[in-house]
């Protein structure tokens, strides 16, 4: 999978509004191995780009398709598929469980890949400053250490496209910059493409393409 | 996986399934326990040679007031014959023929110095109505000897009514069997001794009976009244169990003097009481079901976000529901395994009640019972699993 591309998407929500963006309403396509941020202000539906590009939700009109084919004629099996090995998102609200600790919500998703080892996870983790805390459970830690294992967990997989949903809203920029160094490097082992979203502070990364949501 | 499991298994009601546990076990339990009882049971009803096994009735038509003054009334018109015979829990029917000449028959001892005599009858009916196995059971003209069957309960009223309180000695059939009648037949202006020979006892047939082919030659050389109608018939019963038997009789105005159909009857309590409590069984099980669907209903939904969770990592729908099956799984199987035993321990109990009432009872063995339990075990995890993967999509 090489390309998402949207035709004339637009969200029911902004149905009949008038809407200024580079985005809805527009046709644009994501290439792997590039860069791209999509910036605004909150409530312009970022996360609703996500999750019309991730699956997990239809109520928008126009086109989003993955390699030339329309997501929603998907069949569920094919989902599983693309967001084990061709699709990573990072979800705005983190998505992980909080009865399970720091190692284990990385380790339910990797178990799934199995696409690090368990030197490469730790020393992922120890590059984030959260490797002592290891084997605390996930909803004791604060918002920002917990955006930080998330990000580790959605580079455990192979991807085509890595998606980060505001992915240092709750981070200094020392953490800020670890993880763009963090994420540039795996998506360029990979050749694959990072899409940013963000409402102001950006992840610090060299960027080909900027959109205005 | 074990994750996934640690996961999951993090809002498990262990009271809601714990209830769901012997709500399902009560309930299968009885229901199994009623069907096997059922199968233990039944076959002391059904079966042809064992307890009832008086699948022949004999019918006569009710005597009313008037019916015996009008004798004609009280016999069976060969239409009458002909409808029995067409139902179908009658399997044969045959005609009481009686003798319609005198007979008179007598014992004498010349050395002894004594002798009495009596009036009587003789009837006769198909030879595969008759419950004696005899050799003897023919006529041949020359021979002059008639074959006889007494009732045994005129032998027992005569030995333990009247020889007992007579202090008079008993009879064994054997001896009964040694004595030779002198038979005297009388009629149409004709009259012929003959030699009786009692040749067996039966508990059937009610009546002094003699050959078949004896009475057709008699009638026609002593009879007097030929085209007289039967008035008792005896019915071989297909299926004694049949509901129908009693109602048919009753509204025929036919009297069965066996007094036995008893065991359609008894039959028919047995079915419905088993059917009463196998339904009560089975409204236990199904309530319970729905016990359990609930329960995973509730624990679907207090799981749904990290279900959805899993669901977005990548987690195929099939992983996720397999352990929500196996768990429905595996109580619905502890519940049969359970119930399997209960049944097992309860038949032994009324097998031994049982058996000392009837002594041929014998136990149809666990395999009906099995197959259906498993059988539900199968309908209940399809429909578990059914619901389950309706629920996590």
């Amino acid at each position: 999978m090489n390309q998402i591309k949207l035709y004339d998407v637009l969200p029911d929500v902004f149905r009949g509004e008038v809407i200024e963006s580079e985005v809805w309403q527009h046709t644009i396509q994501f290439e792997a191995g590039e860069r791209y941020l999509i910036e605004s202000a909150s409530g312009k539906g970022k996360s609703s780009l996500c999750s019309f590009m991730y699956g997990y939700r239809h109520d928008y009109s126009g086109t989003i398709s993955l390699n030339g084919h329309n997501i929603k004629t998907l069949p569920p099996k094919q989902w599983d598929d693309v967001r084990r090995t061709q699709l990573s998102l990072l979800f705005q609200e983190l998505r992980l469980f909080p009865e399970l600790t720091v190692l284990e919500n990385i380790q339910i998703k990797n178990n799934l890949t199995g696409y690090k080892t368990p030197a490469q996870i730790k020393s992922l983790l120890e590059e984030l400053n959260i490797d002592e805390k290891i084997n605390e459970k996930i909803g004791k830690m604060s918002w920002g250490q917990q955006q930080r294992v998330a990000v580790v967990r959605s580079l455990c997989q192979p991807f085509r496209f890595l998606v980060l949903d505001e992915p240092i809203s709750h981070l200094d920029d020392d953490n800020s910059l670890l993880i763009a160094q963090m994420v540039t490097a795996e998506a360029q082992t990979q050749g694959a493409a990072i899409i940013v979203t963000s409402i102001g502070k950006h992840l610090p990364i060299d960027y080909h393409q900027k959109f205005a949501l | 996986m074990k994750l996934v499991w640690k996961l999951l298994r993090e809002n498990i009601s262990k009271p809601q399934l714990i209830g769901f546990f012997f709500a399902n076990l009560i309930g299968m339990s009885i229901l199994l326990l009623s069907l096997q009882f059922y199968f233990d049971i039944n076959p002391l009803f059904s079966q042809k040679e064992t307890l009832f096994k008086k699948d022949y009735f004999v019918l006569t038509k009710k005597l009313g007031l008037l019916s015996s003054l009008a004798s004609a009334g009280s016999g069976f018109h060969p239409d009458e014959i002909g409808e029995l015979k067409t139902k179908d829990f009658i399997k044969d029917v045959g005609v009481f023929t009686p003798g319609q000449f005198g007979v008179r028959a007598g014992i004498s001892s010349r050395s002894m110095g004594i002798g009495f005599n009596t009036d009587m009858f003789f009837e006769s009916v198909p030879v595969q109505f008759i419950d004696v196995n005899t050799r003897d059971w023919k006529f041949s003209e020359g021979r002059n000897v008639i074959p006889i069957i007494l009732p045994r309960n005129y032998l027992d009223l005569y030995n333990f009514g009247f020889a007992e309180s007579r202090s008079m000695p008993k009879l064994s059939q054997d001896l009964v069997k040694m004595i030779n009648f002198d038979i005297t037949i009388r009629g149409n202006g004709q009259m012929q001794q003959f030699k009786g020979n009692v040749v067996g006892f039966s508990d059937r047939l009610n009546t002094i009976l003699v050959p078949e082919d004896f009475m057709t030659w008699a009638n026609t050389r002593f009879g007097e009244n030929t085209d007289a109608k039967p008035v008792r018939l005896i019915v071989e019963i297909k299926d004694v169990t049949h509901p129908q038997i009693a109602s048919y009789f009753k509204n025929k105005g036919y009297e069965v003097n066996q007094g036995n159909t008893a065991a359609s009857k008894l039959s028919m309590f047995l079915k419905i009481i088993v059917t009463i409590v196998a339904a009560i069984g089975l409204i236990i099980c199904v309530l319970a079901l729905v016990i359990l669907i609930l329960s995973i209903y509730l624990l679907l939904e207090k799981n749904m976000q990290k279900l959805i969770n899993l669901r977005l990592i990548g987690y195929a729908r099939k992983t996720l529901t397999k352990p929500y099956i196996y768990l429905a799984l595996a109580i619905n199987g502890a519940t049969l395994l359970l119930s399997f035993i209960v049944v097992v321990v309860a038949q032994k109990q009324y097998s031994e009640v049982v058996s000392r009432i009837f002594p041929q009872y014998e136990s149809a063995g666990y395999l009906n019972m099995v197959l259906i339990g498993l059988i539900l075990f199968v309908v209940l995890g399809s429909v578990n699993a059914f619901i389950i993967r309706k629920k996590i999509k």
